[in-house]
């Protein structure tokens, strides 16, 4: 892991950036937790080009840093959680190289939501909460598609000159 | 794309929508509601009475015709407002800035309990 300090600035950046871009369309669909993700498609491009140690200390940052500037601290955890499992399937399924981009970011998504849902529950102490579970998890699929096919894209065009 | 991508996709999407057809096949009108704040029981409401339950500061619901819904919170996202009226048992609008939650439940006692604090 080569340090430096100025790509992980940019990086962080983008990701940030993406978060924000996000929160910019809010989705119709009233479930908690419902986002589209595109964040993730910076956390998967730096998984990508990079590997798993960048992409979870990007990861992580952003989702801090987020919840400082974007003011909601309290919706740090959720997306820790969600975060950190979504990030460790795809790292899992990155190695195994069972699935391309895009099955990498659905299972992504999907763990993403799971991840969040499994946080909430622990939060309100009600296990009842799984009532959303259908959604999200088809939510999670069709974010992920969406964002998997954007990387795929992003990655043809820039793999070659990544550090790896 | 890969042929796996594929079964993975359809794979999930079919458990998605078979969990929510079960869901809406099971569906059965309810007839009280547990209102839980902070992991504790906050009350139990008839859903045949017609009221309006504030939950602390930040929460108000109302039960009307059978039905009930979030009708006012201090939340950011109010997305619990934005759900709007459930009534059928199972279904549960959650507050969780304000860690809320409104749950329906029938005649029967509820398969999950609220996880011991």
């Amino acid at each position: 892991m080569k340090r430096n300090e100025a790509l992980y600035g940019v990086l962080i950046t983008l990701a940030l950036m993406a978060s924000y871009v996000e929160s910019l369309f809010p989705v119709p669909i009233p479930v908690p937790g419902i986002k589209l993700g595109l964040a993730n498609a910076v956390t998967m491009a730096v998984l990508y080009l990079f590997g798993a140690g960048p992409a979870f200390f990007v990861s992580c940052i952003r989702i801090v840093v987020s919840g400082f500037l974007f003011g909601n601290v309290f919706a740090i955890i959720y997306s820790l959680g969600g975060g950190l499992l979504s990030l460790g399937v795809m790292c899992i399924l990155h190695r195994m190289n069972a699935f391309s981009v895009v099955g990498v970011s659905v299972a992504g998504g999907v763990a993403h939501n799971m991840g969040q849902l499994i946080v909430a529950c622990l939060v309100v102490q009600n296990g009842n909460l799984f009532y959303y579970f259908p959604v999200l998890l088809v939510a999670g699929v069709i974010t992920g598609l969406v964002i998997g096919l954007v990387d795929q894209e992003i990655l043809k065009r820039i793999s070659g000159k990544g550090n790896r | 794309m890969r042929k796996k991508d594929f079964l993975l996709i359809g794979g999930l999407l079919f458990l998605g929508i078979m969990a929510f057809i079960f869901q809406h096949i099971w569906k059965e009108n309810g007839t009280k509601v547990r209102v839980s704040k902070n992991g504790e029981t906050y009350g139990m409401y008839s859903l045949k009475e017609d009221q309006e339950i504030s939950v602390g500061e930040g929460n108000r619901l109302m039960i009307q015709g059978g039905e009930v819904w979030m009708e006012w919170a201090d939340c950011p996202d109010k997305l619990c407002v934005h759900q709007g009226a459930i009534s059928h048992t199972g279904e549960i609008i959650v507050c969780l800035p304000n860690k809320v939650t409104v749950q329906v439940e029938g005649e029967n006692a509820p398969e999950l309990d609220d996880v011991a604090g």
